[in-house]
């Protein structure tokens, strides 16, 4: 059986994730001045192909290797290829992108790991025989990076701004209690328009950077939370 | 560059996903990705790579590259081809003679520009 050996790994949250995503994003010529904030999400499949790390579609993935997708060595071709499951891929549209998305992540920052699967049981050995703990940083160090190439925060915010406008009244006839709470509002609603999953949306809306973007949206729209209304007094900015 | 590298060059020039494609051709995603990446032939019914063809919306030249460049691999004639050889005697006899004379694409395409010029 094969040891996948795994080598120090960086610490990558979210802001450091930003801005890897975002310096790959515009190396291969997205995010460039005037982008378009209303094309989101990123169609990472697309970028994946173009930066030659293309998506190839398999049956039974998942219920062969208990895996929705994979970043794999093709060493015939000499490149690092996408695998994903054909029944996630075809039947959840909302959520297959952020799987796209995720093993594109891993074969930016975790290279010197995925060069080492070479089959479906090399993926499986690497989900059951790594220590939890080091399994749990793999994983959320992707999903930033993910989260980040779908949703770039550069564009999100635009796109956040924008939507904010012009659904400010539903905002306020929401009465959201707190932060969480608007973010949950705002992700249902901007899920079903870009058609990613609530899960995703509420993870990008909901991201610590730099720049807390929930935070300054709802500043510069007067937003109040129903917690920090007093009693008797109107929850509109 | 063979039927299935063709393919996906054009599907994603057109920003076009595995899901697209076939939503709109209704054919097996799995089979599409098979035949781009070329561990399966590509289709041999005539059907079939008109539906790829018409999804990828290629114009009149391009839909009948691919449709020739599917026939090459499959190792047929394509199938208008086909059609005209069992009518017209001669043909095998110039196809022989063209096939014994090994000549590049280049040198084809000069003989059927000629063919098309002088006749």
């Amino acid at each position: 059986m094969k040891d996948i050996k795994i080598p120090f790994l960086p610490r990558i949250e979210e802001e450091p994730a930003r801005k890897i995503a975002e310096a790959f994003l515009k190396r291969n010529g997205y995010l460039q001045e005037g982008a378009n904030f209303m094309r989101l999400p990123i169609n990472v499949e697309i970028l994946a192909h173009r930066v030659g790390h293309p998506v190839e579609v398999f049956d039974d993935l998942q219920s062969k290797f208990d895996c929705k997708g994979t970043a794999y060595n093709n060493k015939e071709r000499k490149r690092l290829e996408i695998y994903i499951d054909s029944d996630h891929y075809m039947n959840q549209a909302n959520s297959a992108p952020f799987t796209i998305a995720e093993e594109l992540a891993h074969i930016m920052i975790h290279s010197s790991i995925f060069t080492q699967i070479e089959t479906p049981e090399d993926r499986a050995q690497l989900e059951t025989n790594t220590r939890e703990s080091t399994r749990r940083v793999i994983e959320k160090q992707a999903k930033c990076v993910a989260s980040e190439l779908l949703l770039p925060s550069i564009l999100f915010h635009q796109y956040l701004t924008a939507w904010m406008q012009k659904n400010l009244k539903s905002i306020l006839d929401d009465r959201p209690n707190d932060e969480d709470d608007l973010a949950t509002f705002m992700a249902r609603k901007i899920a079903a328009e870009i058609g990613l999953s609530e899960m995703i949306v509420k993870r990008a809306i909901l991201r610590k950077l730099d720049t807390n973007i929930l935070g300054d949206l709802t500043a510069r729209f007067g937003i109040k939370y129903i917690k920090d209304v007093p009693r008797n007094a109107s929850i509109s900015g | 560059m063979g039927y299935g590298e063709m393919l996906r060059s054009k599907r994603i020039e057109r920003e076009m996903t595995l899901r697209d494609l076939s939503s709109r051709t209704d054919i097996d995603v799995a089979y599409i990705s098979r035949v781009e990446r070329e561990t399966i032939n590509p289709p041999q019914d005539e059907e079939l790579l008109e539906a790829i063809n018409g999804a990828l919306n290629l114009p009149g030249q391009q839909s009948q590259e691919m449709k020739d460049q599917a026939a090459v691999d499959n190792r047929r004639f394509p199938a208008d081809v086909a059609r005209n050889m069992a009518k017209t005697a001669g043909f095998p006899l110039f196809l022989r003679t063209v096939s014994n004379k090994n000549l590049t694409p280049e040198k084809l395409k000069e003989l059927s520009d000629f063919i098309n010029e002088r006749y």
